[in-house]
């Protein structure tokens, strides 16, 4: 009994520390305090037996022992496992929501990207249009601009036309002609003037060649008169004789106061002739003087017309020529205007290079546009734009830069 | 009567352009925007004939050399000068256009004056 004290103790402490342990432990240690009492009955029973008993025991502790580190090594290869188990799960739960993650992540950044490129063909789109654009309002700018420019030159032309229209007529039947007729007229009409003048001088110097014609009767009239008083003297003489002689002298008498009544007579018509001589010349002086005066005043006035109707053409011719003059001005003007809008349409050209370098910009623009929406997947929607496709333009500036020469022009054989 | 030109550009103020100075020469101008729009106005024009042609090369529709190719096809326009207007100066380019029968091949920019004097070597009165 005393030899099995430490086994029962050993035991106590086993089935203590199974017990502790775990279930399978309980379950054990309940089937080892079995197995002690069962020991315990037969340890009365057989003593003899108790050293193989204790054999056994030790076996069975051994036994035990090693089941008990089985156990506890299955113990801990459940729980290894368990934890594996677990973590397997926590993995590949965690596989499952990354993945999830990754493609909600995937879904979302293809969104987002279709999104983005749904947009930016927006764009592009909206700036091709935007060149487009800008293609077509220049053009209509420009077209507008060419049409009032070539109005103006229409314009100039009709204008060159009727001002070279104006000079030809000028030159054949416009004012240098009726100058000219004027001037005719007015030197006809001068040498009129003149050629009265010269006649009324003429008729002047005869009236004053009749003035001293009766200057000289004035001479005759004295040597009438002279004749008449000496007549009357001899006629006194005759008389004073007469009486003198009595009655033989009657007869003579009556002679010598006939011959003083005739020298009377004599004396007075040479008077009166005097008298009207005396007014011829007189008037005839006034005539010749007014003669003289209307003379020069015809010709002072003939040439003081011819002059100013001289000055007067010359003006008038001066302005016909200045007039011409402008009308030429005006025709080498509409000539310069027809020439520079000529220069316009050269320069005005740079639109249609201008309008082929933007639908370059356009061609490139529509394509990317293109190939974003195919890239993401997205339907392509058709935009109208006229794209030609023109390669090899020369560069802008070295086209406007042309100098007039013949160069840009090949005429094949 | 006046001589009829067909001006074929897609550029309308080109058009305007070539149009004036043509007019400005003594032609009637017959326009059209690309080469098919041509070959229907050459066969509308009387006779299906006009005496001058001066055309574009890039135009959409129908470009340039295609219209000549096609309008040399037609007894009408067998012979008649065809100029090329364009912006194009490339050797190669200009080889086409012969070979299509271009009569002549003019860089843009054209001066009026410089038009006149090439129509009159092509065209004489």
């Amino acid at each position: 009994m005393v030899k099995i004290l430490p086994y029962l103790a050993g035991l106590g402490a086993l089935i203590l520390g199974f017990a502790g342990q775990s279930p399978l432990g309980w379950v054990v240690a309940a089937g080892m305090v079995v197995a002690v009492v069962m020991m315990l009955k037969q340890s009365v029973k057989a003593t003899e037996e108790s050293s193989a008993l204790s054999e056994k025991l030790a076996t069975a502790s051994s036994q035990l022992d090693l089941a008990t580190q089985q156990v506890a090594n299955l113990e801990t290869k459940l729980l290894v496992s368990d934890d594996e188990l677990e973590r397997a799960r926590a993995l590949q739960v965690a596989d499952d929501a990354t993945l999830s993650i990754a493609q909600t992540e995937s879904t979302a950044e293809t969104h987002e990207r279709a999104k983005i490129a749904r947009v930016r063909s927006e764009e592009l789109g909206n700036l091709a249009a935007q060149v487009m654009l800008s293609i077509d309002e220049a053009e209509r700018a420009i077209s507008t601009a060419i049409e009032s420019f070539t109005d103006v030159s229409s314009e100039a032309r009709a204008l060159t036309t009727a001002a070279s229209s104006s000079i030809e007529a000028g030159a054949e039947s416009g004012v240098r002609k009726h100058v000219a007729t004027a001037t005719d007229v007015m030197d006809s009409f001068v040498d009129h003037m003149l050629s009265t003048s010269r006649e009324v001088a003429g008729s002047a110097l005869q009236m004053q060649g009749l003035v001293e014609i009766t200057g000289r009767l004035n001479g005759l009239l004295d040597q009438i008169e002279g004749v008449a008083k000496k007549t009357a003297l001899l006629s006194m003489n005759a008389s004073i004789e007469a009486a003198r002689a009595g009655d033989a002298g009657r007869g003579f008498a009556v002679v010598a106061n006939a011959v003083r009544n005739l020298s009377s007579q004599s004396h007075e018509a040479a008077e009166e002739t005097r008298r009207l001589t005396e007014s011829i010349t007189q008037q005839s002086t006034e005539i010749c003087h007014q003669l003289a005066h209307a003379a020069k005043k015809s010709r002072d006035e003939g040439y003081q017309a011819q002059s100013e109707l001289i000055q007067l053409l010359a003006t008038i011719r001066e302005a016909d020529e200045m007039s011409q003059e402008m009308v030429q001005d005006l025709s080498d003007r509409s000539l310069s205007i027809s020439r520079s809008v000529g220069k316009v349409v050269t320069a005005f050209q740079f639109q249609d290079l201008l309008r082929q370098r933007l639908e370059h910009v356009a061609t490139p623009l529509g394509q990317l546009r293109v190939e974003i929406l195919q890239e993401a997947g997205l339907p392509v929607p058709e935009i109208d734009l006229h794209l030609p496709d023109a390669p090899g333009i020369a560069p802008f500036l070295t086209v406007v830069s042309y100098a007039g020469d013949d160069d840009n022009i090949e005429l094949f054989a | 009567m006046s001589r009829v030109a067909l001006v074929v550009d897609d550029s309308t103020s080109m058009r305007q352009m070539v149009s004036y100075t043509l007019k400005d020469a003594g032609f009637s101008v017959i326009e059209a925007g690309n080469g098919q729009e041509a070959l229907d106005k050459l066969a509308a024009a009387t006779g299906g004939k006009v005496d001058l042609i001066i055309t574009d090369l890039n135009m959409p529709v129908m470009d340039g050399l295609t219209f000549i190719k096609n309008a040399r096809t037609k007894p009408s326009a067998k012979f008649t000068p065809i100029l090329m207007l364009t912006t194009e100066s490339g050797e190669n380019r200009k080889a086409e256009g012969k070979a299509v029968g271009a009569t002549g091949w003019i860089v843009k920019p054209f001066q009026p004056d410089q038009l006149i004097r090439v129509i009159q070597k092509v065209l004489p009165a």
